[in-house]
């Protein structure tokens, strides 16, 4: 009906039109902008025809036009306006600019606020790229985008759940991770998302914008994710579909056969052993880097729905990807679907709902690990070309050592798991009197993970003894978050701006594991039902509580003076039980000088606000039940039967243990100049963690086998740092167009405060904690190369300098304390390596669009990092019967030889004592990189039809990690072994952020190449 | 309007009301782990933390399994190292570490299991006593006491001077305990062992529990390394006196037979994984299905001769397996273990735990810690440091007529008091007491003994023994963590 009308008036208007167009008026005026000062060069256009006029230097403007018609004003940047001449003869208007950067809405936690009213560090993320980039994981969207955040890809396997995100360097040795809340949800994970839904993303970044969120783990920062919603009155659909291949960055050069066996003659003559003989079957010529990666090919498809009435809106969001690995074997699925519905009830009430679930499942390989535990990665390295794939009696062969090839790895261990991820909430939000909001949020996540693995008995590890070892893990972890918050805003006498906020939150999660475990299995079958031997069952549970009440007050005066302030107050189940509550405020102003009279008319200066704030933000341990001490199953034999009993054991409980508090300060302005087409922020930080938690370890004499809890040591860490980012629309032309942006980030991370202690001669010496334990070889006690301690930054790597090759008998040499090179040094020798973490990063982004053609590229890159590659230690240890890598061909074989490479010895020691393969900066490498992160050329297709019928088709082809210029030599630089505490030696978990650039048979990264269709209509 | 606030009411009611009404809302215990706060409130948990204690003394900490023995009989005369570890390499040549692994572990062991014992010292008074028959509490805590006895005695004869902790501490930062003198420690062990000899029965229905007689057997060892061989005689007096009696035939000690009339107190071994020890996989050589490795704490050359030299070849072939090793790297057999070289085709193996049933940790014999036997002897040295030397030559004899030898012919004081070292160090070879017995005899006795000691070949070790090195360093690891310890002097 409506339409009808509409399209009758049009028609009525045309007529008119006609009869009235030869009635030409002058028609005169004045152009300003949006502060009233006179705009010049500004188009003024007789609409439907191409006459038009510009202003002059006054903003003064005069044209000639029917006095019916329609004339355009439009300037680049800024919203066109027009008006209806309608007779008129003077006809003055102001243009406002396009980009409402200032204007525009940033969540900040349980609210939003305009970006001009910001006093604290907050970075918003674009993620219009998500649409012309193969990305899997959310994580990912934040990469080289903002200053201060850095995202780190721990390896290469598919599905990408191995990113870490770490904001302003590592404040914690509990954990490196920000928080994610999306959709006002605080969550466990992000992986439920499938990023094509985010609408935005941002990120608080210091104490005075985290602080809301107290010690939800906001010790690193808060990521805050918003999704896309319907628009009201546009019905819109969003289609995006990609397919691509991966491959790996690099293959490292290993010894041939020829090579390989004089290799472990050397071994095994300097050993002062005889050379064994090979097996006879040992003939084969394999290339096992070439037997285990492949190109994969990895596609996704995308699709949104939305759309809105007066009262309601709505977004549907359906997604797959399907990523196979670029290890044979491994690959990746993802079926998701986000719903979002917001429905005003009454004009007081309106409710919603987001719900996001999704279902992934993979075949994964072991990483990480030596060949002899079935690290697939080494294992490829490891197993020399001589060794055919299998052996006469059908079984796969292993090296001669007994460790299992990689196809052995890869195909006898069929490891599959499967995920269900749920998140989803409720919320209303209730209008009441006296500008108060009330909104309440229930929001549930559940994560299900279920794992087959299954060793079939083709394989020549220990699954061949047994007919076949099964497993089966599964395991559901269920939160439910209530928030509750009472908003009240008002504006007193047109100069001051109140809001406020007040709020409860509480959070429960629960965990439940199950394990299931047997061998012995019949042919053909491999579900446990058919085990017929060890089996073994376990369940556990585990819970935990969070209480929270918070408040936040904004003020803003006549948009000039800023001043936020913010308390929350935290109880958790996992603090100890005396200090279960946490308090922490903060403080932040802002002072937006441009608004000042004398700068209000400054011609350049666009906008300048200076910033301040003080913060206090929480953190605790992963661990759940600090404050109680452990029992311990226990049996003994007496009459000779077994009777069950407990014994106290790890982990001791410390009801006293305290919240790890991080205080900090930021100082930062925001500058843009020449009508916003150039801004600048920067920022400097400083923030120091205290009573930072720890598994500290007791004397035994006190605490006997409970001897290790979490504890709050006495010391500190803090990070200190200066941020970048520089925006520019560097050309703005209709045709052409160049916007680029640039960050830099400065960070200094160093520990201190922590009590010494007395050594042997009762000097007080330095404690050292130690982390990122490996067994070299999958053998004997692991060797620690990380370590906590005075003066360094968090997780240094340690072990001795090594200072090169004795040419008389090829010893390796290592630096001694006082200075000298000793071939067997003393635990004093060793010393600080050098630390993982990047002291800066650097990011790129650049967006050129000509006509219809686009270019956007994202470079990155970290510099002041070192890697410990103990991939080396395997590869060019020359101690044990596995390949190794070219770089041995140097090593030193005769009296005289000048080399850095030291003598092959079986065993790694010789018989004085000398060892080739203590942890030392021979195997630590420059882990700087520069890479083009994301490189992709679009084409939009525009002609009037799509036009008319409001369709948007673009066609793209992107690069992931063309190239990447590093001096590392190991397969990618970008690498950390321990992402997961599954490597941990402590009984509390090794947290990840006490051994970080470790690299020991991680899963290659991959190059992508992409293409892709984006649909909108 | 007024709706709104209806509905306002009721909303904060309701959110502020669910969240609060749950007082323990932030109270979580763990679910699928048992707590120390939680436990300890009936008669049942006390017998569960009992067993708690006796697992972790003796089955859990290694001292019990092979270090005892180490430092015992490696340490003195009674064996070589062996084997390819270092820490027991220092051992056996006086060149312990302050980070030596066995100084740290036993150190840490036995701290461990007196935690234990103290966990169940400090807990089981707190149950109401109505809830245990008889007098099973004061039991429970008497068997607890005696193994902190065993513990700490242990400790002071090994590292001398030692923190005495005597119960359990909860929450806050853990204290650094000084180290307490020597005859403190002595004070506390007597204390304990007293206190549980009017307490304890002298059986229970169920073998393995600690008894009266095993605490006063403990006690007369005690005194006797105290010096104080009154008391030591009267204590001997009592478990002779009690329901004990030497086997017919040394060879049922050691041939896998369990709790026999001589045994006092012995550590309860099964075929059951969780109860087997693995001493006899680095014991025994690899023809008893162990695994092939250098076994450890090879006898010497010396004992052995001393076996033959008094023809006592049931206590010889009771204690000591002689076989083939490996010499060319190319047999069967076990490689050979230092400080025999490839010039040795045979190598003796210790012998006193032999049933084995598997490759590794497959021991299922029972370890005795206080037999009858001993105790006779120590009777003897007892009386004849009190200058009662012909009482004592009976008692001596006693043992060597089991294994069909003939009476001591010595008669004066010092030569009886150096037959009586050499009967028990044939009597019980391995089993940990050589040590103890040379100290006993003497500092400089044992440091000139030590010096003379010979390898396999005769050649001389040359062991850097001094008064310093008659006890263990203290850990470094443990200095570290408590900055009150000091270091023994000489380390």
């Amino acid at each position: 009906m409506k339409r009808k009308i509409t399209l009758l008036v049009v028609i009525l208007l045309a007529q008119c039109s006609i009869l009235l167009a030869q009635n030409n008026v002058t028609v005169k005026g004045t152009i300003k902008d949006e502060r009233g000062t006179p705009f010049t060069g500004v188009t003024v256009t007789i609409k439907g025809t191409t006459n038009a006029t510009a202003a002059d230097v006054n903003g003064f403007y005069s044209i000639s036009a029917p006095a019916n018609s329609t004339l355009v004003y439009s300037f680049l940047g800024y919203d066109s306006k027009e008006e209806l001449v309608n007779g008129r003869t003077e006809i003055n208007v102001t243009l406002t600019p396009n980009v409402k950067q200032l204007e525009s809405v940033v969540v900040i936690g349980y609210g939003s606020q305009k970006k001009k009213d910001i006093t604290t560090a907050i970075s918003t993320v674009s993620v219009k790229d998500v649409s012309q980039r193969p990305v899997v994981n959310t994580a990912e969207v934040l990469a080289g985008k903002a200053p201060g955040v850095q995202v780190f890809n721990a390896s290469g396997a598919p599905g990408a759940g191995n990113l870490s995100v770490r904001i302003r360097g590592l404040s914690s040795p509990n954990g490196t991770e920000p928080v994610y809340v999306i959709d006002g949800v605080v969550v466990r994970s992000t992986e439920s998302l499938d990023p094509n839904n985010i609408e935005s993303i941002s990120v608080l970044k210091d104490a005075s914008a985290a602080g809301i969120y107290g010690s939800l783990g906001a010790t690193n920062g808060v990521v805050l994710i918003t999704t896309k919603k319907g628009v009201k009155g546009q019905a819109k659909v969003d289609i995006n579909m990609y397919t691509g291949s991966q491959q790996i960055v690099k293959k490292l050069n290993l010894l041939n056969a020829d090579q390989y066996k004089s290799l472990i003659a050397d071994e095994y003559t300097n050993a002062g052993q005889s050379v064994p003989t090979l097996p006879s079957n040992f003939t084969a010529n394999n290339n096992w880097q070439d037997l285990v990666y492949r190109k994969a090919p990895q596609s996704g498809i995308n699709v949104g729905l939305s759309g809105g009435s007066d009262k309601g809106t709505f977004y549907l969001g359906l997604g797959a990807i399907n990523q196979d690995g670029i290890i044979y074997g491994t690959n990746f699925k993802r079926y998701s679907i986000n719903l979002n519905l917001e429905q005003a009830m009454k004009s007081w009430l309106t409710v919603g709902t987001n719900i996001a679930y999704n279902r992934s499942d993979g075949r994964t390989v072991n990483d990480n690990n030596s060949a002899n535990h079935g690290g697939t990665v080494l294992s490829a390295l490891y197993t020399p070309p001589i060794v055919p794939v299998f052996a006469s009696n059908g079984l796969y062969q292993g090296n001669s050592d007994n460790s299992s090839n990689p196809l052995d790895d890869i195909y006898s261990n069929d490891n599959h798991y499967r995920k269900n991820s749920l998140l989803g909430n409720v919320h209303a939000e209730i209008t009441l009197p006296f500008n108060i909001k009330y909104r309440s949020q229930f929001g549930i996540s559940l994560n299900d993970y279920d794992n087959d693995a299954f060793t079939n008995p083709l394989t020549n590890q220990g699954a061949s003894q047994v007919n076949g070892i099964g497993s089966s893990e599964n395991n559901s972890t269920f939160r439910y978050t209530w928030d509750n918050t009472l908003t009240y805003s008002t504006v007193i006498n047109q100069k001051h701006s109140i809001t406020a906020v007040a709020g409860t939150s509480a959070i429960e999660e629960k965990y439940t594991d199950s394990y299931l475990y047997g061998t012995g299995f019949p042919a053909g079958v491999t579900t446990l039902n058919a085990a017929s031997a060890n089996k073994t069952i376990s369940t556990f549970k585990t819970d935990y509580t969070v209480m929270s009440y918070f408040a936040r007050v904004n003020y803003a005066y006549a948009d000039k003076y800023l001043l936020a302030a913010s308390i929350r107050a935290d109880g958790s189940s996992r603090a100890g039980i005396n200090n279960q509550w946490g308090y922490f405020p903060t403080v932040s102003a802002a002072w937006r000088i441009s608004r000042e009279d004398f700068l209000k008319d400054n011609a350049f200066i666009y906008d300048f606000k200076v910033r301040a704030g003080y913060g206090e933000v929480g953190n605790l341990p992963q661990t759940l039940y600090n404050s109680y001490s452990a029992l311990n199953p226990a049996a003994y034999l007496f009459g000779g039967t077994s009777n069950s009993g407990y014994a106290p054991g790890n982990p001791l409980g410390n009801p006293d243990l305290k919240w790890e508090t991080t205080k900090g300060i930021n100082l930062g302005f925001d500058l843009s100049v020449l009508n916003d087409r150039l801004s600048l922020s920067a920022d400097y930080y400083s923030k120091k963690t205290t009573d930072f938690i720890f598994p500290v370890t007791f004397n035994t004499a006190i605490s006997g086998a409970a001897n290790q809890g979490a504890y709050n040591l006495p010391g500190y860490v803090s990070n200190k740092g200066i941020e970048l980012a520089l925006t520019g629309r560097i050309v703005t032309g209709t045709s052409f167009s160049w916007t680029a942006g640039v960050n830099a980030s400065f960070n200094k991370n160093v520990v201190n405060g922590i009590p010494q202690i007395l050594d042997n001669s009762g000097n007080k010496v330095d404690q050292v904690f130690q982390f990122g334990g490996i067994a070299f070889g999958g053998n004997g006690n692991a060797t620690n190369l990380t370590i906590v301690k005075n003066g360094l930054p968090l997780g240094s790597f340690y072990g001795y300098q090594y200072a090169g090759v004795d040419p008389a008998n090829g010893n390796a040499l290592y630096k001694t304390a006082n200075g000298g090179t000793t071939a067997t040094p003393a635990n004093s020798d060793q010393t600080a390596l050098g630390s993982g973490l990047p002291k800066a990063i650097y990011g790129f982004t650049n967006s050129l669009t000509y006509k219809n053609v686009s270019l956007d590229f994202l470079i990155d890159a970290v510099t002041g990092n070192k890697v410990f590659d103990a991939t080396r230690v395997e590869t060019e240890g020359m101690y044990i019967s596995g390949n190794a890598s070219t770089a041995v061909l140097k090593r030193w074989r005769n009296p005289g030889d000048i080399t850095d490479v030291p003598a092959a010895v079986y065993g790694g020691t010789n018989s004085a004592g000398a060892s080739t393969i203590l942890p030392s900066s021979r195997f630590i490498e420059n882990g700087a990189f520069l890479r083009l992160k994301s490189l992709s050329l679009s084409y939009n297709f525009k002609n009037s039809f799509f036009d008319k019928q409001g369709v948007k088709l673009r066609v793209y082809a992107t690069a992931q990690n063309l190239f990447t210029i590093t001096k590392y030599k190991g397969y990618y630089p970008e690498v950390n072994a321990f992402s997961s505490s599954s490597q941990s030696g402590s009984t509390l978990g090794s947290p990840s952020s006490t051994a970080i650039g470790i690299d020991y048979g991680t899963y290659p990264q991959t190059k992508i190449y992409t293409a892709g269709i984006n649909v909108s209509f | 309007m007024n709706k709104k606030i209806y509905v306002l009411t009721t909303f904060a009611a309701l959110s502020v009301g669910l969240i609060s009404c749950k007082k323990d809302f932030l109270n979580k215990l763990p679910i699928s782990q048992g707590t120390v706060g939680n436990y300890y409130k009936t008669a049942s948990d006390a017998e569960g933390g009992l067993i708690g204690a006796y697992q972790q003394a003796f089955l859990t900490d290694q001292y019990w399994v092979w270090d005892y023995t180490t430092n015992g009989d490696a340490r003195a005369d009674n064996c070589f190292a062996g084997g390819d570890n270092p820490d027991n390499f220092g051992i056996d040549n006086f060149t312990p570490t302050p980070l030596n692994g066995n100084v740290t572990r036993d150190w840490q062991g036995l701290y461990q299991d007196i935690y234990a014992a103290n966990t169940v010292i400090d807990k089981v008074p707190q149950i109401p006593a109505t809830s245990f028959s008889g007098n099973r509490q004061q039991e429970i805590i008497s068997e607890a006491k005696f193994i902190r006895a065993l513990s700490y005695f242990q400790l002071v004869t090994t590292y001398g001077a030692v923190p005495l902790v005597t119960s359990t501490i909860a929450g806050k930062f853990q204290p650094t305990p000084s180290r307490t003198a020597v005859t403190a420690v002595y004070a506390q062990i007597e204390k304990d062992l007293t206190d549980g000899e009017g307490v304890l029965p002298a059986s229970f229905p169920n073998v393995g529990h600690a008894t009266k007689g095993a605490v006063q057997a403990l006690l007369a060892k005690v005194y006797a390394q105290e010096g104080k061989y009154q008391q030591c005689l009267d204590y001997c007096n009592k478990v002779i006196a009690g329901p004990y009696a030497l086997v017919p035939d040394y060879k049922t000690l050691f041939d896998g037979t369990k709790n026999t009339t001589e045994s006092i107190f012995e550590i309860q071994h099964s075929d059951a994984s969780s109860f087997t020890t693995y001493n006899v996989s680095l014991y025994l050589p690899e023809i008893f299905g162990t695994y092939s490795f250098k076994k450890f704490n090879i006898p010497t050359n010396d004992l052995t001769s001393l076996f033959k030299s008094q023809n006592d070849n049931i206590r010889l072939n009771a204690s000591i397996y002689t076989a083939t090793v490996d010499v060319n790297g190319q047999a069967a057999g076990d490689p050979v273990p230092p400080p025999y070289t490839d010039k040795s085709p045979t190598v003796p193996f210790l012998y006193k735990w032999k049933t084995n049933i598997s490759q590794f940790g497959g021991g299922t014999d029972n370890t005795i810690l206080l037999r009858l036997a001993d105790i006779i002897l120590l009777k003897a040295e007892a009386l004849n440091q009190l200058g009662q030397t012909l009482a004592a030559i009976p008692l001596v004899n006693q043992i060597r007529t089991r294994v069909h030898l003939p009476g001591i012919t010595v008669t004066s004081k010092d030569d009886v008091a150096l037959a009586i070292l050499n009967e028990r160090r044939m009597e019980l070879a391995f089993e940990g007491q050589r040590w103890n017995d040379l100290l006993r005899f003497g500092s400089d006795y044992t440091i000139n003994l030590m010096k003379a000691q010979v390898d396999p070949f005769g050649k001389a070790l040359n062991y850097g023994i001094n008064q310093n090195k008659l006890i263990f360093p203290v850990p470094l690891n443990e200095i570290q963590l408590d900055g009150n310890l000091t270091q023994n002097p000489g380390y």
